[in-house]
């Protein structure tokens, strides 16, 4: 066994890790298209998704991978929610960038 | 292991009656474009199963017997007095606030059958929360009480700001059940399990660095459903966005779940990081006060304003939750209740104030509101006394039990500025009582209000168990002592 090449359990932690601050970044930064945060939601699904399936096999414990599997049709639904919102949005307006959502104010 | 069917009844008559929404579309034909009236048949059916459904649902949940705490589906749902009185007030408060509504939900023409289907999803969603001791069951219930709730906030299809708000409330919404999600990953790593009860038994032994990270991102995710400072930032376009009757679920319903999923995690799972909860609650606990009191009187809508007013009560709540003991989480659980009864009045008089296609809910409306219809007045002016905390009123002894129970575990700053920001906030709403009986209505008084008289007779005996309760507090404290004081976990 080489050093560096087996994946140890730190490697998968710091990949969630860092999936989860690229797709904050995406949801705050991002001023043009909101099916963007849409992907950025489904990235920070997926990193969660990592750290179970990480620790699952790490853990040698089922559940974690039974969780996942529920994630994973979840996520499915959110997204589906989160299209069909964006169309109500869209055929009012007629674009969907991020900068236009302003009627209501804080 | 035999399926437990007797406890899952309540939820299975949800259930059934969520079936049964499903199938009238196809045997009530949807009204042809531009036939206003048909909508209603439909939905007037929807109404009656939703109404029926739900009170077989609480009748079969009363005849449970919930002497002794079990548990349902394998170690996954917990039933106990404590979350039979949740489930019960739930579904209650949802009855009472469709009666409320009905007015409003045939004038905005939302009385159609998906109207009550994703009600009825959010119910379910909710019922879970309340019951879970799992952590699949509480992610599940979490998704299957928002998702819904996103679509319902854009109920009303050709109003852009419904749309609008909408939108934020998903984006920020997805964003907390991710984060949720995530701590409960690293939960799962530190202890090797997903059920709440194996949890606290592993917790005192597991790697301390990844639960605290965990319960970190734990409690971002919960702050940010209860709208707590920092995480509050969609709840006054959400509530403005949201029709009304969107607005009084999502404020009072959909707050109950959280809150005593809240306290359950405190209380079983993470006992251990009492001191690191209690830290990270004290501050969220002091900013949601004192953002909640001054930025609400800045507000000319009274939507926004009961949003601010909303954040406001959750940093009350979170004071009685970080004391860490039975006491402090009965206060909690009481504050919750107080809150849901008296935010029920507040909506239930904006409900009836629609007239005219319009919502009428900016403080304009209300310049005058006694001369033009009195009982509205009354009623209103008793959910604002109620919500500043002033004596006869149920809403004091809810702030009372919160801020003794902080003062008595040495939390005297956090008491201190809990008493300070509670005399800001009587400012708002007592401007609201000034609004109604001492000024002149600007509006003619040609503007009637539709006429709902069983609806208004139901406001009134809901403002009226503000003043009972109010007299007789102990009618709800002390039977949850006893609830919380049987129970193992929370």
């Amino acid at each position: 066994m080489m050093i560096g090449l087996e994946p140890t359990l730190t490697h998968y932690l710091l990949l969630s890790a860092a999936l989860l601050t690229i797709s904050i970044i995406g949801m705050i930064a991002n001023r043009r298209n909101m099916l963007t945060i849409l992907m950025a939601i489904e990235l920070l699904l997926l990193s969660s998704n990592i750290n179970f399936i990480a620790f699952s096999a790490f853990l040698g414990d089922m559940n974690g991978q039974v969780m996942t599997m529920f994630v994973l049709a979840t996520a499915a639904a959110e997204s589906a929610i989160g299209l069909a919102l964006l169309i109500v949005v869209f055929r009012r307006r007629g674009e969907i960038t991020v900068e236009t959502i302003n009627i209501l104010k804080g | 292991m035999s399926f437990p069917f007797f406890s899952l009844l309540p939820e299975l008559t949800l259930l059934t009656g969520l079936l049964l929404l499903l199938l009238i579309p196809f045997f009530i034909p949807r009204s042809i474009e531009g036939v206003q009236e048909d909508q209603t048949c439909g939905g007037k059916i929807a109404y009656i199963i939703t109404q029926v459904s739900l009170w077989l649902a609480i009748l079969f949940l009363c005849l449970q017997d919930v002497e002794s705490t079990r548990l349902a589906m394998q170690t996954l749902l917990l039933r106990s007095m404590l979350t039979q009185m949740l489930q019960v007030v739930a579904l209650a408060a949802t009855s009472v606030a469709l009666f409320y509504a009905y007015g409003y939900l045939i004038h905005e023409r939302l009385l159609k059958t998906e109207t009550f289907i994703l009600l009825f999803c959010t119910l379910l969603g909710v019922m879970t929360v309340i019951g879970a001791t799992h952590f699949i069951p509480v992610y599940l219930g979490i998704e299957l009480m928002s998702l819904p709730l996103y679509a319902m906030v854009a109920l009303r299809k050709e109003h852009l700001t419904s749309a609008e708000a909408s939108l934020k409330y998903f984006f920020l919404g997805a964003l907390a059940s991710s984060f949720l999600l995530y701590g409960f990953s690293l939960i799962y790593g530190a202890t090797g399990s997903l059920s709440m009860l194996e949890i606290g038994r592993q917790a005192i032994s597991g790697n301390a660095t990844l639960l605290k990270i965990g319960l970190l991102f734990v409690v971002a995710g919960l702050a940010f459903k209860l709208s707590i400072v920092p995480f509050h930032m969609w709840a006054p376009d959400v509530y403005r966005g949201a029709p009304t009757f969107v607005t009084a679920f999502i404020s009072t319903v959909s707050k109950l779940a959280i809150v005593i999923l809240l306290l359950r995690l405190m209380s079983g799972p993470l006992v251990s990081l009492m001191t690191y909860w209690q830290s990270i609650l004290v501050v969220l606990a002091c900013l949601s006060m004192i953002l909640g009191a001054t930025v609400a009187i800045l507000q000319t809508n009274i939507k926004r304003m009961l949003a601010y007013s909303t954040i406001g009560h959750m940093g009350y709540l979170l004071l009685g939750a970080m004391t860490g003991d039975l006491a402090g989480y009965s206060a909690s659980l009481f504050y919750v209740f107080v809150y849901a009864i008296t935010n029920l009045v507040a909506f239930g008089v904006l409900l009836s104030m629609h007239v005219d296609e319009k919502e009428n809910d900016n403080l304009d409306d209300f310049r005058g509101l006694y001369y033009r219809s009195p009982l509205r007045a009354l009623l209103m002016g008793m959910a604002m006394f109620s919500l500043a905390g002033i004596p006869p009123f149920i809403g004091f002894f809810g702030k009372f039990a919160v801020i003794e129970i902080a003062f008595n575990n040495g939390f005297f700053w956090t008491s201190i500025i809990a008493i300070l920001t509670s005399v800001i906030a009587a400012f708002y709403y007592l401007r609201i009582v000034l609004l109604m009986f001492f000024t002149e209505s600007a509006m003619s008084a040609t503007r009637y209000f539709t006429r709902a008289p069983w609806s208004m007779s139901l406001l009134t005996i809901n403002g009226l168990t503000l003043i009972v309760l109010g007299l007789f507090p102990s009618l709800i404290l002390s039977r949850l002592v006893y609830a919380i004081a049987r129970v193992i976990v929370i």
